[in-house]
């Protein structure tokens, strides 16, 4: 059974520009889904139709087999949601956040006290239980946000970027807490743009930009899908504007990207490596440059994704 | 328990801390006890409504009134507030409607403002004369009841429109100086009074409540009290609708 059911959806804010433009795609129960895209690519705005907090301009929307635009609070009684926006009780304290929490939730007053003691402990907000929100920092923040949403059960888990501000271990913590609560059955729909998380978290990901959904599979099969690609990482001493331009007008079919300058390097996903090898080292005999770095690397979600965005955008 | 009163009780939690409880109990008591009893050194008595009073028993309701504006400012404070850390938007992806929020937001002001205008009245009690009866009581509620609900309203869309803090700050802190001392909390509309501001004082809104509260504090309600309460419903209902109007239109934050 399909916990989200998305055909044609499009959302536009101004009625001229859609920022989601057509997207079609299932998340069945019990998946992690990643949704995954550039800045501005259309995450969040998919995130909030899905979670009823605006109507879709086009297209039909099932969230756990009712219409988004029917059911909202319905629909919002059986899901959780993280949002990007940072949101807290600025003058209340870590635990009194949770507390408040809990009783929007209408959580049994017998279980608050278990379940925010559990929550603290697990998530390691023991020694700012007491302080005010107003007073942490921003990571701090971020967890607490986090937590506050796992006071309350949920068969659908919304997550848009959840892992912003959070340190390394708070971030493995909370992710290993995620892959268990979907071994428990909750599905799970994550934005990000940590391609490494998605890589440990989710069993199949879609890659979104400008509104449309130019991949969807399992990790597994989107890395074969490029299987013949390497990534080519390459830094330059004088030129990487010069080096990239050449790349770029000559090797066929690939992605060429980076900031093109010498701190960075030029990035290259191509099946065509020999090819690429020759360009550069012509760019240094006549330039009279030096290579500082090079790397090629088998193909990661990174890189796939690096290229699905790469190839629509020289599109 | 319901989700209106869930929803009331955290708007409640989140706005009175320890520093807002006090401004809100404090600054109400200095009016009340440093001015009307520093005023009442020279103004020792003086007829109002065929009765004699003291400065301080004529301050008295007016300060009572004045709760509307706390209790109102409170509600505004709240939903710009939420639109500014965030929980509006975390809100409305819960189990609640967006009338739930803006109703949980008018009963909170309304209870800030009886438990503020309760303080006031026990706090003035031991210095004024006072006369009320049980309808007088009655006309109070529904005086503070309408009030909060027109200044409520005004500050509603207020905080449903303003993004800036300070612009926030200065709107309804010249709001809340303007309405006050165009109304007759701390003196009385008289043919005395000069034109353009018992004009003001016609067209406030606090005026009205204020008038009604000390006629039920005197006992000397009548015929009057009709019109005071038909000018405050028509009020209520605009900025009800006004608040309304802009509320349904408050955009989340744009990220896409």
């Amino acid at each position: 059974m399909n916990s989200i059911e998305v055909s044609d959806l499009k959302v536009s804010y101004d009625g001229k520009k859609y920022v989601v433009d057509g997207l079609s795609f299932d998340v069945e129960e019990g998946e992690i889904f990643g949704f995954l895209g550039p800045n501005g690519a259309g995450k969040t705005t998919t995130i909030r139709v899905l979670t009823t907090l605006i109507k879709p301009t086009q297209g039909t929307v099932n969230v756990l087999g009712m219409d988004v635009t029917k059911r909202g609070l319905e629909i919002r009684k059986r899901i959780g949601v993280i949002l990007q926006q940072p949101s807290y009780e600025w003058n209340l304290s870590v635990e009194k956040n949770m507390y408040i929490y809990a009783t929007l939730w209408n959580i049994p007053r017998s279980q608050v006290k278990k379940r925010i003691d559990e929550l603290i402990e697990k998530f390691d907000l023991a020694e700012i239980r007491k302080v005010s929100a107003a007073d942490i920092s921003i990571g701090q923040r971020r967890r607490l946000q986090l937590v506050r949403e796992l006071i309350h059960d949920s068969e659908l888990l919304f997550l848009d970027e959840p892992t912003i501000g959070l340190d390394p271990i708070a971030r493995k913590n909370l992710l290993t807490y995620f892959k268990s609560l979907a071994k428990d059955g909750t599905t799970i729909f994550f934005t990000t743009h940590n391609l490494e998380e998605a890589d440990f978290l989710c069993d199949r990901v879609g890659i979104i930009n400008h509104g449309r959904l130019y991949a969807i599979d399992s990790i597994d099969n989107l890395k074969a899908t490029y299987e013949g690609d390497r990534t080519i990482e390459v830094l330059v001493n004088k030129a990487p504007e010069r080096l990239a331009e050449k790349l770029k007008s000559r090797l066929v079919g690939a992605v060429v990207d980076g900031t093109f300058n010498k701190e960075s390097p030029i990035k290259i996903v191509t099946n065509k490596v020999p090819d690429a090898m020759e360009i550069i080292n012509e760019y240094i005999k006549e330039e009279g440059d030096s290579l500082l770095w090079l790397n090629i690397k088998k193909t990661e979600l990174e890189d796939v994704f690096f290229k699905v965005v790469g190839e629509q955008q020289n599109e | 328990m319901n989700s209106t009163i869930r929803l009331t009780y955290r708007i409640i939690r989140s706005a009175l801390d320890v520093n807002t409880i006090s401004f809100l109990i404090l600054l109400p008591v200095g009016y009340l006890l440093i001015m009307g009893l520093m005023m009442g050194s020279i103004i020792h008595s003086f007829n109002y409504g065929g009765s004699n009073l003291s400065y301080v028993s004529f301050i008295a309701p007016g300060i009572v009134a004045d709760q509307i504006l706390m209790g109102g400012s409170m509600a505004g404070w709240v939903l710009w507030s939420d639109k500014r850390t965030g929980m509006l938007e975390q809100i409305f992806s819960m189990p609640f409607s967006r009338f739930q929020y803006q109703l949980s937001n008018l009963i909170a002001m309304i209870l800030v403002t009886f438990g503020g205008a309760l303080i006031m009245i026990l706090v003035a009690i031991p210095f004024i004369s006072i006369n009320i009866t049980a309808y007088g009581f009655l006309l109070v509620f529904i005086y503070l009841v309408l009030g909060t609900l027109t200044f409520g309203s005004i500050m509603l869309a207020l905080g449903a429109t303003v993004r800036s803090n300070q612009v926030f700050n200065v709107i309804s802190n010249v709001m809340f100086f303007v309405v006050t001392f165009t109304s007759s909390v701390f003196y009385p509309i008289t043919s005395q009074t000069p034109r353009p501001l018992a004009m003001a004082a016609m067209l406030n809104p606090l005026t009205y409540v204020v008038d009604g509260i000390r006629g039920a504090f005197l006992n000397t309600s009548g015929v009057a009290d009709v019109y005071y309460i038909a000018v405050l419903v028509t009020t209520s209902a605009i900025f009800m609708a006004i608040a309304s109007l802009t509320y349904r239109r408050i955009k989340l934050s744009a990220t896409v």
